[in-house]
């Protein structure tokens, strides 16, 4: 990284002002047939042509910047809505816009017989808008204007059927537990604009980057910082104790689990923690903390996924546990794994999920892999998509999952130790085998069902953008291979060079280095054939003991956090309020009517509705003042 | 000053002929073109920075020691900018309205006429004339044009802030007869600030009580959920869009201003008291199956937040709760207003009767949920705006203790989208279904300004805090 900034102005307001103006002409209009999912496709597109451009003029510039307007300001608050693009944000930019127009071109078609299609590509569009502010905004404000913005847009897409309850429901417990994990962002830039009198990243770090003003803040500042941060980023990105938003989040239509719960707004969390990094990196506890959460995370949501029946659950849960590997990364101190595994992910779990839209649209909207089978024949580019997926989310050799899951592993290795290595190489090797599960259930064997039996293959609009995201998921990995194959590290580039360095750690020898690939893979392609000699017939039911109950009700979290912290809060609060309110204040009132009786009678002159009866209580009314001044 | 004022009693004259319902609503809205442009005017003219930086005298009542002095500056002129917003909004809804009667809109152009009086009054005895009469015309439109429980709602209504109000007479009368100030003018009053501490004590106490009735701050509020429920959609968008926020003016003009050692002193109990309200009237809300009743006590809430920056002793949190008045009004006079045009329909109030709207009337779901958003305090959205400025004030002042009134943020998302979700989704209800709403080209009229002012509050709001900022003294 050059010292001497390059910091270039550029149109940045224009990639958000264009699916903006999507999201408008989307909900004003109702155009017919698939002309809405074209025009909100052309408006992404559009935004994708932008930031290609602005993508070229790095590495010439170290940074863009478009300084926006002041939004608001009062006191010592102010809120800049200014924009700023760094080199690794350029790449997510070029994923939110690029995987964005895929994902749009692909519900174009897959929404076409719906008959509220220009709503949804009107909140699909307002969805990268709101995006586009979270990873564009210089200021964190900005960013929490995105945060929000994103969350609205989820909590409307996953309600988007609203006809039925189930969906409504789960739109608002994804608001809900979001909104919890919000309270920390706030935390955060309260904190920020009281300790650090800004909320823009860049003068943030400037503050950092001062030894004597970092000196003169309360020791506490930094870390307390930190750790809102952290709590925000496991609300949006589903870590424990806030995942429990994102399974549910599957009663959306599935390119919105494909575009918002899998490749975009479920990695903010880390896209901000990388971007505030310098400030990660000195508080070595948070990211302790941050470390096993998300190892946690990770395992607990693989062993969720190994039962799962419904294929969008299968790999909400994978989610859930493979962004617990990206915080993993962060907590061993590695930026840049965690952002490669965000970009590699983006890829194979974007594939995965429209090419598990493709197969439940064949088969007329049945979600249970136990009733599929035999889909390989009938759904021939599906299958070979979702096989792409699969191999690159397990990490077989070569493919994206590969290498970045690898990355990440060498790196827990290196700060974390045996252990912390060998329980995420477990959760791996659970990836491998729940995603082969689903794989052989749904595609080898025989039919199972009378719709698998009639399940037809899905439109070409649907199936280019699947073989575009095969590729990405197959090679997207090849820009930044393991040291000592080469100098190919264009990741790492990108993330240092946005200022976030990786904290020094031991570095492994190479002989290492091989040896931990080499578990990983073997491992990995083990799980996998465990997974081909279990499932290659069909379902197994044999094994509903006890551990199979637990991961297949979740471990009954949702019932837990029900009926112990939920549940009771509510009583308490409305019994409060409602004694307080109506037994309380309201008692106390009456009483000092005397009587309900009383204030009966006087309701009764009122019925009367006669001009005298008004004028008597005006007439008392007087009265009143007039003792009032005779007291004095 | 004075047109701006007298506007609505003038209107009351010209109203009076036309009897025919018809006439006068369209004769209502019409009045309300001259009063924009007086209100223009006067914002041309209104200084910013220092309190009450134009004052005009017009007469004087030896009697009382007062006289007709009235004073504007950013703080009251902002107020009335709103208050004609929604009486112009509200106009356009008005027209065709069966229940909307020429006598309504008298009594609504007195409310006005009280509204605007008590806002530019700069004399203590003039601000007291306008408060009470505020009450008169307001306990009638309740009283009459309300629903089932009207009356029971007025009077409680009508005592509850006239026992506020005499408080405030009583003190009136005190300094009068018993201190030696010369008159009961803003100005002779906030210089004598130390000597009427040091007279009575409570002397401020009864000026505060008056307004904490109004705004109303816990445990004071239970007035507020009756009237808000009861009362005429028209009158409870005032109501809550600008009635409520007097009570914070006058915190502001007449105890801050007038008796600031005592204003500053009571700051720790009206933090837990707004804190309470917070809390307790969010789930007030949470456990109400009345929609206008939800909404009446989330009113409970928000105004806690505002009062939370009121007593804040920085800038920040200030001009935050000064701005949440605005966006209060706008948000939660939506709110009432979109109902009410459902309520016109239906007849009904209970939420587990309705679902389903958005598949019967997109527009009105669409406002609605936009409304609704505002209320949770969206980022982009003004309420955020507001929220914002007085957490982040109260963080600087107070530390750690914001994390109680932040938890009303999550509290207020809980009851808003429960409400959202028995209201606009779910499947279409036998009562949504059976009143079919096509809305008509007046009521888009009286709902659009809403959703402009709430879109520009929200992504453009500098306008609005740069103007405010500076009429609020702070510690």
């Amino acid at each position: 990284m050059t010292d001497v900034l390059n910091i270039v102005e550029a149109p940045l307001s224009w990639i958000i002002l264009l699916p903006a103006a999507g999201a408008l002409l989307n909900g004003l209009f109702r155009l017919k047939s698939t002309l809405n999912g074209l025009l909100a496709t052309a408006f992404c597109f559009a935004a994708f042509v932008v930031s290609i451009l602005q993508f070229l003029k790095f590495p010439e510039a170290s940074k863009l910047a478009d300084p926006g307007y002041l939004w608001f300001q009062a006191g010592h608050v102010k809120a800049q809505m200014g924009f700023e693009l760094t080199p690794f944000m350029s790449v997510m930019l070029l994923i939110i816009t690029g995987v964005g127009t895929l994902i749009h071109l692909y519900a174009t078609s897959y929404m076409s017989h719906d008959k509220s299609q220009a709503r949804f590509f009107a909140y699909l569009n307002l969805f990268v808008t709101s995006m586009l502010v979270l990873a564009l905004s210089s200021d964190l404000i900005g960013v929490f204007l995105g945060w929000e913005g994103v969350g609205v847009c989820s909590y409307l897409l996953i309600g988007f059927w609203f006809e039925e309850d189930k969906n409504a429901r789960a739109g608002i417990k994804a608001f809900m537990t979001n909104r919890v994990g919000d309270l920390g962002f706030l935390v955060a830039l309260f904190v920020a604009f009281a300790y650090f009198g800004t909320s823009s990243v860049s003068g943030i770090m400037e503050w950092i980057a001062d030894p004597g003003r970092a000196a003169a803040l309360p020791v506490w500042v930094l870390t307390v910082f930190a750790l809102a941060i952290f709590w925000a980023a496991c609300g949006k990105s589903a870590q424990i104790p806030l995942y429990i938003w994102l399974p549910d989040a599957m009663a959306g239509p599935t390119p919105v689990s494909a575009l918002i719960h899998a490749a975009t707004m479920v990695t903010s969390g880390i896209l901000v923690i990388v971007r505030l990094w310098p400030i990660f990196a000195t508080q070595t506890e948070v990211l302790s903390v941050i470390f096993w959460v998300a190892l946690s995370t990770a395992l607990l949501a693989a062993l969720m996924a190994l039962t799962q029946r419904d294929l969008k659950k299968v790999l909400a849960y994978s989610t859930v546990s493979q962004l617990g590997f990206m915080f993993a990364a962060l907590g061993a101190g590695a930026p840049t794994a965690a952002f490669f595994h965000v970009v590699t992910h983006a890829c194979f779990k974007a594939l995965l999920f429209l090419t598990a839209g493709s197969v439940i649209h064949g088969m007329h909207d049945e979600k249970d892999i136990f009733k599929m089978g035999g889909l390989r024949k009938k759904m021939p580019w599906s299958h070979v998509a979702y096989l792409v997926g699969c191999v690159a989310i397990a990490g077989f050799p070569f493919t994206s999952g590969f290498f970045s899951k690898d990355l990440i592993l060498t790196k827990v290795f290196e700060s974390r130790g045996v252990l912390g290595y060998g329980l995420l190489l477990l959760a791996a090797m659970l990836t491998s085998f729940y995603m082969f599960r689903s794989y052989f259930l749904t595609f080898s064997s025989t039919p199972r069902s009378h719709e698998a039996e009639h399940a037809h293959e899905s439109s070409a609009m649907m199936i280019v953008p699947l073989m575009i995201l095969s590729l990405l998921s197959l090679f997207v990995g090849w820009l930044e291979i393991p040291h000592m194959w080469g100098h190919l590290q264009y990741f790492s580039h990108w993330v240092e060079s946005s200022g976030a360095k990786a904290v020094e750690g031991h570095e492994v020898e190479a002989a290492t280095e091989w040896l931990l690939m080499g578990i990983a893979t073997i491992a990995s392609l083990a799980s996998a054939f465990f997974a081909y000699v279990k499932y290659k017939k069909g379902p197994v039911t044999s094994s509903e003991n006890f551990a199979w109950k637990l991961s297949f009700n979740k471990f009954y979290v949702d019932e837990i956090y029900d009926s112990f912290i939920l549940k009771p809060l509510r009583k308490i609060g409305t019994c409060l309020s409602l004694w307080i309110d109506e037994y309380g204040v309201n008692g106390t009132l009456h009483g000092s009517f005397a009587s309900y009786r009383i204030t009966g009678q006087l309701a009764s002159i009122f019925h009367t509705g006669s001009v005298q009866s008004y004028a008597l209580l005006m007439l008392l009314g007087l009265l009143v003042v007039w003792g009032v001044v005779n007291v004095w | 000053m004075v047109s701006i004022l007298f506007w609505p009693l003038l209107s009351i004259l010209v109203l009076v002929p036309f009897r025919k319902q018809n006439w006068a609503q369209w004769v209502n809205l019409l009045l309300h073109l001259p009063w924009v442009f007086f209100l223009i005017e006067l914002i041309k003219v209104t200084p910013s920075g220092a309190p009450f930086g134009l004052m005009e005298t017009y007469g004087t009542f030896p009697l009382f020691k007062s006289a007709l002095v009235l004073g504007a500056d950013t703080l009251n002129v902002s107020l009335i900018a709103l208050t004609i917003f929604l009486s112009f909004s509200l106009s356009f809804y008005f027209l065709g309205h069966s229940k909307i009667s020429q006598s309504f809109l008298i009594l609504f152009q007195l409310l006005n006429f009280g509204t605007i009086g008590s806002l530019l009054a700069a004399d203590a005895f003039l601000f007291y004339i306008f408060w009470e009469f505020m009450l008169i015309p307001l306990f009638f439109l309740i009283g009459i044009w309300g629903s089932e429980n009207r009356v029971y709602a007025a009077l409680k209504f009508f005592s509850m802030t006239l026992a506020g109000s005499l408080a405030l007479l009583a003190g009136i009368f005190f300094i009068v007869t018993k201190t030696e100030v010369q008159s009961l003018a803003w100005s002779e009053l906030s210089r004598n600030a130390e000597m009427l501490s040091a007279a009575a004590p409570w002397l401020g106490w009864a000026f505060l009580l008056a307004f904490l009735v109004k705004v109303p701050v816990w445990p004071l509020h239970t007035w507020l959920p009756d009237a808000h429920t009861e009362a005429p959609t028209g009158v409870s968008v005032m109501l809550a869009g600008i009635l409520l926020k007097l009570g914070v003016y006058g915190m502001l003009r007449w105890v801050l201003q007038v008796f600031p050692t005592l204003y500053w002193n009571s700051t720790d109990l009206l933090f837990a008291a707004s804190v309470i309200g917070i809390i307790l009237g969010s789930y007030g809300a949470l456990r109400q199956t009345d929609i206008k009743r939800m909404i009446a006590y989330s009113s409970v809430a928000h105004l806690g937040f505002v009062v939370l920056g009121a007593i804040s002793t920085n800038a920040t949190a200030q001009s935050g709760a000064f701005f949440q008045n605005f966006a209060h009004g706008l948000s939660t006079g939506l709110l009432f207003l979109s109902f009410g045009m459902i309520y016109d329909r239906t007849h009904s109030r209970k939420l587990d009767e309705y679902g389903g709207l958005a598949s019967t009337n997109r527009f009105l779901a669409f406002t609605f949920v936009f409304a609704s958003m505002a209320s949770v305090a969206l980022p982009g959205l003004p309420g955020f705006v507001g929220e914002f400025l007085i957490l982040s004030g109260t963080f600087l002042q107070k530390g750690w203790w914001v994390l109680l009134p932040l938890m009303g943020v999550v509290l207020g998302a809980m009851y808003t989208l429960q409400l959202v979700k028995g209201l606009v989704f779910g499947k279409v209800s036998p009562l949504v279904e059976s009143h079919p709403i096509s809305l008509k080209w007046n009521e888009y009229v009286s709902i659009f300004p809403f959703l402009v002012g709430l879109a520009l509050l929200g992504l453009a709001p500098q306008f609005l805090l740069a103007w405010i900022n500076g009429s609020i003294p702070v510690k």
